[in-house]
């Protein structure tokens, strides 16, 4: 080949450099294979090429070879957030609305075939919120960062009296009021999620890391803006087809002779799955201190979960996942101080929590639209302990279920989805620190309702809105919980609107 | 006078080193090219040009490119091509890349030769080297573990494999990676549940048997017609356009005597 033509094939092939490179490569074998150019010819043809793209942006990002893909993923949310509650027994209403907004990005980076690391960056420093107030920072408008006054206890000083065989003691603080540097965490971004998955084969799947939630589970048993850190292990094996309409025998005419004819296959297949969790749920640190400091254990969240999707067609399937959770209440953790639930006593503890959940979904498709029922039961087995515990014996309250129905989605333009569901979560069912705090207010010991409804703009931007009420259950007992707007206050009723302009990448 | 006799004799023994520098080639790289093939290529060349000078060091083709972008070789042997990110750092280090393929070769699979399996799927092979198949009962042979033999991670070999047989997959955990061609070869000689790969250069050595891979077994025909899946260029590498030694190094590895050696010592001509 000509020194000007192997020039104007490089030239050629570099104005699709970093686009195309691998069909450069296919484009030069085949040259090669059809004696337009030699094989040497290829090679420095490839040469130039491959540092013409180094030159280029896309060819100054240097991705190690193990790296065989990156996929970068996000979510962007404005919010109008409305709440408000009732209190038990009065017309003292509370009210909270804020505009609020929300980013979420993350990459799984693959490595060769088994080995992904996940990463996820996100607003909020609350477990069960990736949230941002807009001007929350009351220190400067507009501000990330601000001062405030702070009041610091530099020394306390006791005075003993003695009046006849009475001693008085009276103790006095002295403190310093000074300025102190704030900052509106809010719109820092956190590590929501980092972990490494490990999936050796088609059937398995490790995970160890601050993760995605490995369970099938519902809004009524896990805020899904948890991460849970710790460990998990999935297995999935999917049988079938059955159903088909098996061997048909009949005689031929001529000879008599039986003739089998095979049946259509069938198309039921079963997904059968298992996920297993040991989540760290309260480290402590240290467990053993020098002197005589009681010693302390780390808690921990064991979750062991079966289940099933039975597959009838292509979109009618019904699954279920049985699942039963273990609490490790490791001695003297913050988290096994008995549990209450009533006002202005503890709302955290997870003593004598084992809890039966089993969340099912039946979904189908009617009038083209994707439709479901769903919900979930749950049971605590040790309710009775944790009522008594929790100075109200007898009053078990170890129930909790959801139930609701689901038309459409927004996967693409034009879509619109509607849901609705009912709720119930009594007091001694679930533990509070994981429930959805955009359902009731993540308390117990309330049901209500919650309608959600939304409609894509485009197939990546949606409007939506998100409505609940709540009431309480058991006016005898507290409506207990964490994480909610309401601190604890025992409320009679609570109610929550969202409106909400969501952008996906 | 006797200063100027010093001084003559001073520039003479400048002029003499300078020469003696200037015809030293410093070669390094792959092993699979600089195990065998370069130094008998060197030792030919040296026959016919007595001032030349070879520094040879056969450490695998990554040793070989990064020494090229830090210039302290002449001549890079690589028997895979150069990756974007080694590209990326020749630029920055002002070097730039210019192949010249010197052979090919095709990356043999062999079994100890008291091994009954004499030829599998490119999925078996596939299969065995990521651990999907850990017994030779699965691919046809007697029950028994397989032994893995690779080549380590320097290796151009090792990197061309797992992209020519295993689909960039990870090797299995229980792969024994070795730091030549000839000390895998070796290995699964002494090990009759042994399996391994190398050029096709150490496909004769005693107690091995080179099995066929879709019913094609590595030769030089097989591999120029690039009908045997694991077919390869090989090639050195210079910054720029090469001169000197290493212009006329090269110009007689390609020449029919070069190319020559390059069939004597199992690999495939490039013409």
């Amino acid at each position: 080949m000509k020194k000007l033509s192997l020039f104007m094939l490089t030239a050629v092939l570099a104005l699709t450099a970093g686009v195309a490179r691998a069909q450069d490569s296919a484009l030069l074998d085949l040259l090669v294979k059809k004696k337009v150019i030699t094989d040497q010819e290829a090679e420095e043809t490839r040469a130039a090429l491959s540092q013409e793209y180094s030159a280029t942006s896309a060819g100054k990002f240097n991705i190690s070879s193990s790296v065989s893909s990156i996929n970068i993923y996000g979510d962007a949310r404005m919010r109008n957030d409305y709440r408000s509650a009732q209190q038990v027994g009065t017309a003292d209403n509370s009210t909270r609305e804020r505009i609020r907004t929300r980013l979420r990005i993350g990459a799984d980076i693959k490595v060769m075939d088994d080995w992904m690391l996940g990463v996820r960056l996100e607003t909020g420093n609350s477990a069960r919120s990736t949230n941002v107030t807009f001007s929350d920072n009351p220190q400067a408008p507009f501000g990330k960062a601000g001062t405030s006054t702070a009041t610091v206890v530099n020394g306390v000083t006791t005075t003993t009296t003695k009046t006849g065989t009475t001693v008085n003691s009276v103790t006095t603080k002295t403190t310093t009021t000074s300025a102190v540097n704030k900052v509106n965490n809010g719109y820092s971004l956190f590590i929501g999620q980092l972990y490494l998955k490990y999936s050796p084969y088609s059937w398995l799947t490790l995970q160890g890391g601050k993760m995605p939630n490995p369970l099938v589970t519902t809004d009524m048993v896990w805020d899904k803006d948890i991460s849970p850190e710790g460990f998990s292990e999935q297995f999935k094996y999917t049988i079938g087809p059955f159903g088909g309409a098996g061997d048909v025998t009949t005689t031929d005419g001529k000879t008599g002779k039986p003739v089998i004819t095979s049946g259509e296959p069938g198309n039921v297949t079963v997904d059968l799955f298992a996920n297993f969790g040991q989540f760290v749920y309260n480290t402590a640190d240290p467990q053993s201190s020098f002197g005589s400091t009681a010693d302390k254990q780390t808690a921990w969240l064991l979750a062991y979960q079966v289940g099933a999707k039975v597959n009838f067609s292509k979109t009618t399937y019904f699954q279920i996942a049985p699942t039963f959770y273990e609490y490790i209440d490791g001695k003297n953790n913050d988290f096994t101080t008995t549990y209450s639930g009533d006002p202005g006593k503890n709302q955290t503890g997870v003593n004598d929590l084992a809890i039966f959940d089993c969340p099912w979904l039946f979904g189908w498709t009617a009038f083209d639209l994707p439709m479901s029922i769903f919900g979930d039961f749950a049971y605590d087995i040790n309710a009775d302990q944790r009522a008594s515990k929790a100075g109200h014996p007898g009053q078990t309250q170890g129930l909790a279920y959801q139930v609701g129905l689901n038309v459409g989605d927004l996967k693409k333009k034009g879509h619109w989805q509607m849901q609705g569901y009912w709720q119930r979560s009594e007091a001694y069912a679930l533990d509070p620190n994981l429930i959805d705090d955009d359902t009731n207010d993540a308390r117990l010991n309330m049901q209500g309702v919650v309608f959600k409804a939304g409609y894509a703009l485009t197939e990546n931007f949606s409007l939506s809105l998100q409505y609940n009420y709540g009431k309480i259950i058991n006016k005898s007992l507290g409506t207990g919980g964490s994480g909610g707007a309401f601190g604890t206050t025992q409320l009679d009723n609570t109610q929550l609107l969202f409106l909400n302009a969501n952008l996906t990448f | 006078m006797k200063l100027k006799k010093i001084l003559t004799l001073a520039l003479g023994i400048a002029a003499a080193a300078s020469i003696t520098h200037a015809e030293t080639l410093v070669i390094k790289g792959s092993d699979t090219l600089g195990a065998k093939l370069v130094p008998q290529l060197a030792e030919a060349y040296k026959a016919s040009h007595p001032g030349a000078s070879f520094k040879i060091a056969a450490e695998g083709s990554s040793t070989g490119i990064a020494a090229l972008i830090n210039k302290s070789c002449d001549l890079a042997m690589s028997s895979r091509r150069v990756k974007p990110t080694e590209v990326s750092d020749a630029l920055a280090q002002g070097v730039s890349f210019k192949p010249t393929i010197v052979a090919y070769d095709g990356i043999a699979v062999f079994v100890n030769e008291a091994n009954p399996v004499s030829s599998l799927t490119k999925k078996q092979v596939e299969q065995i080297f990521t651990g999907d198949v850990k017994d030779w009962s699965a691919v046809g042979g007697k029950p028994g573990p397989i032994s893995i033999y690779t080549r380590n991670t320097a290796s151009g070999t090792y990197a061309d494999f797992a992209e020519l047989a295993m689909k960039k997959r990870n090797y299995a955990g229980s792969a024994q990676k070795m730091a030549g061609s000839e000390q895998v070869a070796a290995e699964v000689a002494k090990n009759p549940s042994g399996i391994g790969y190398c050029g096709m250069a150490y496909i004769h050595i005693k107690g091995l048997k080179a099995v066929a891979v879709d019913g094609v077994t590595p030769s030089e025909a097989t591999v120029k017609a690039k009908t045997f899946p694991y077919s390869r260029p090989t090639f050195y590498y210079t910054n720029g356009t090469p001169s000197g030694l290493a212009a006329d190094f090269i110009a007689f590895t390609i020449s029919p005597a070069g190319q020559k050696i390059v069939a004597q010592t199992g690999f495939a001509r490039i013409n």
